[in-house]
């Protein structure tokens, strides 16, 4: 695991502001709105927010999807973590994605996503909270 | 799909399913992953008493089981896994990485459950 300097450390904070923001504004979008797809998009935001905050946090900057998901699997595959949780967290965050641009889901598929979604951005947040 | 596709038990759905991902067609691996997490949610529903017309519905019921267990809303996220390979084999939605993190999710939580279903004597 590498050492974070000051401005990774900074550069954390903020992706960790960020990813509370969005799910905080996701939550408002889904219950107020009823904005599944947008609500949706705005958590996948969020969880890619989270992944970020917890690499900098550990001196690194996955910049693409493809290098923040591969990130998530080194995170996961850490003893204190469960592989298979945040594995089907970042599967139900991408159905959200999808349903973002298609609005495919129907009602217990949206549930049974968002759920899972918003587990997975809390566990990455109490990651972060551990010091990443 | 065919009926010998329909008829398959979920560890021949894995083993297509592998396959299919080792000779680069992903789209069709992620058919036979899907097939293999419905039919595991069916035997499961069936072995618990349960309407297997909603495997939503079932899910949940199963989760509710494990509320003191450390396993929140496993049975869920077994299902959203294979509801996320049926959208690639359908869509062509995901790129690489996700699809190798569905054949590593989906194979071990349906031999988990077969395992369990082996030991409950599912067929009775």
């Amino acid at each position: 695991m590498t050492q974070a300097n000051s401005r990774s450390r900074r550069r954390a904070e903020r992706h960790y502001t960020r990813a509370v923001s969005y799910r905080d504004d996701a939550n408002l979008l889904l219950i107020q709105y009823h904005k599944s797809d947008s609500a949706g998009a705005l958590m996948y935001e969020a969880a890619k927010q989270c992944i970020n905050a917890v690499a900098n946090l550990n001196g690194l900057n996955p910049g693409s999807t493809g290098a923040k998901r591969r990130y998530l699997e080194s995170v996961a595959a850490r003893p204190s973590n469960s592989l298979l949780n945040l594995e089907k967290g970042w599967q139900a965050v991408s159905l959200l994605h999808i349903h973002a641009d298609r609005g495919h889901l129907n009602s217990s598929e949206f549930r049974a996503a968002w759920l899972l979604a918003q587990d997975f951005v809390d566990d990455m947040l109490v990651i972060y909270a551990g010091g990443g | 799909m065919s009926v010998l596709e329909t008829e398959m038990h979920p560890l021949q759905a894995l083993e297509a399913a592998e396959k299919e991902y080792c000779g680069g067609n992903y789209r069709k691996g992620c058919r036979f992953l899907w097939r293999a997490t419905e039919v595991t949610f069916k035997m499961l529903a069936e072995a618990h008493g349960l309407d297997s017309t909603d495997l939503y519905a079932v899910a949940e019921d199963l989760d509710a089981k494990l509320i003191l267990s450390n396993r929140k809303h496993h049975y869920l996220g077994g299902l959203i896994s294979g509801k996320l390979a049926k959208d690639h084999y359908e869509m062509d939605v995901l790129e690489i990485y996700d699809v190798e993190g569905l054949h590593r999710t989906i194979p071990r939580f349906v031999r988990e459950y077969l395992s369990e279903l082996d030991g409950n004597d599912a067929s009775q």
